[in-house]
């Protein structure tokens, strides 16, 4: 339950994040945007970890080294997002970013437990149907205020 | 060609949440945030590098834009918690959900001149199907 609301959470300060980027994005430009991110992300990170930090048994193999792409990853992410949501429009980017995230996260979650995640997927399943009800009704209110105006 | 690209980013997403999950897990949660900046920020440093756009980096940004990268660090600390605890599929979904009714608020309101979109009674059952999914989700998955 508990991480349930932490990753709850986590979505409401990603908009935050997001909103912040985008407005550095228009101001320089998105690669400029994401190094500042990762530059000042850097530098809050070392001060966690002076704060925080305790010695762990690091225990890593030579073919993990792809837990270490995350942030190679990041930066790709943010560059395509930018250019397909400037081509398709906010809301279809976003609609089939979630599809492509639970549909990759049910996949991967099953592969590593050997059992179906059914209520991510019921869940997952009624939160795309909510996206594509609330997109009906704002493409309503649109014509309305176009004829309208 | 571009919507197939935009349902790829999202399957990128959910591979780049449990690469990072398992980095945490490997060299504690600190560390790995260490690592995911350090790497995120040689790459975009090689990217303006490359496209010229290095100069004047920080000059007419207005300083509490400089935050996000903080909250960046909030982000990326709690999928990793939550990742290693609850799965990917959850971890998702749920982040997904605040993300989607916090829009609506801040389109609401305008906060921080994003573009005004009202949140019209019309709306509402559609955001209401978004919480039952949530709520399946926290209540049947999570436990």
């Amino acid at each position: 339950m508990i991480y349930g609301i932490l990753a709850f959470i986590t979505g409401i300060v990603l908009v935050f994040t997001t909103t912040f980027n985008s407005k550095i994005g228009t101001l320089k430009s998105v690669s400029v945007s994401a190094f500042i991110n990762f530059l000042i992300g850097l530098f809050t990170a070392g001060i966690v970890m002076l704060l925080f930090y305790e010695t762990i048994n690091v225990q890593i193999t030579s073919g993990d080294w792809f837990i270490f792409t995350g942030g190679f990853i990041a930066v790709f992410i943010v560059m395509i997002s930018n250019y397909v949501i400037a081509n398709i429009g906010v809301f279809f980017a976003t609609l089939l970013s979630v599809a492509g995230q639970l549909i990759m996260g049910t996949l991967i979650d099953w592969i590593r437990s050997g059992v179906y995640p059914i209520w991510p997927t019921v869940g997952g399943i009624l939160i795309v149907l909510g996206l594509l009800y609330i997109h009906q009704v704002e493409k309503k209110e649109n014509e309305k205020g176009a004829t309208n105006g | 060609m571009k919507k197939s690209m935009a349902f790829t980013n999202g399957i990128i997403i959910a591979f780049m949440v449990l690469v990072n999950g398992m980095l945490a897990k490997a060299v504690g949660n600190y560390l790995a945030l260490i690592i995911f900046f350090g790497v995120g920020l040689i790459i975009s440093a090689i990217i303006i590098v490359f496209k010229k756009e290095q100069k004047n980096i920080f000059t007419n940004i207005p300083k509490y834009l400089l935050i996000s990268g903080g909250l960046g660090v909030v982000n990326i600390f709690l999928n990793n918690v939550c990742v290693n605890e609850i799965g990917v599929a959850l971890t998702l979904g749920l982040c997904l959900t605040g993300q989607i009714i916090f829009s609506a608020v801040f389109e609401n309101f305008g906060f921080f001149g994003v573009i005004k979109k009202k949140l019209t009674i019309k709306k509402l059952p559609g955001y209401l199907l978004i919480m039952i999914g949530a709520a399946v989700m926290v209540v049947m998955g999570v436990a």
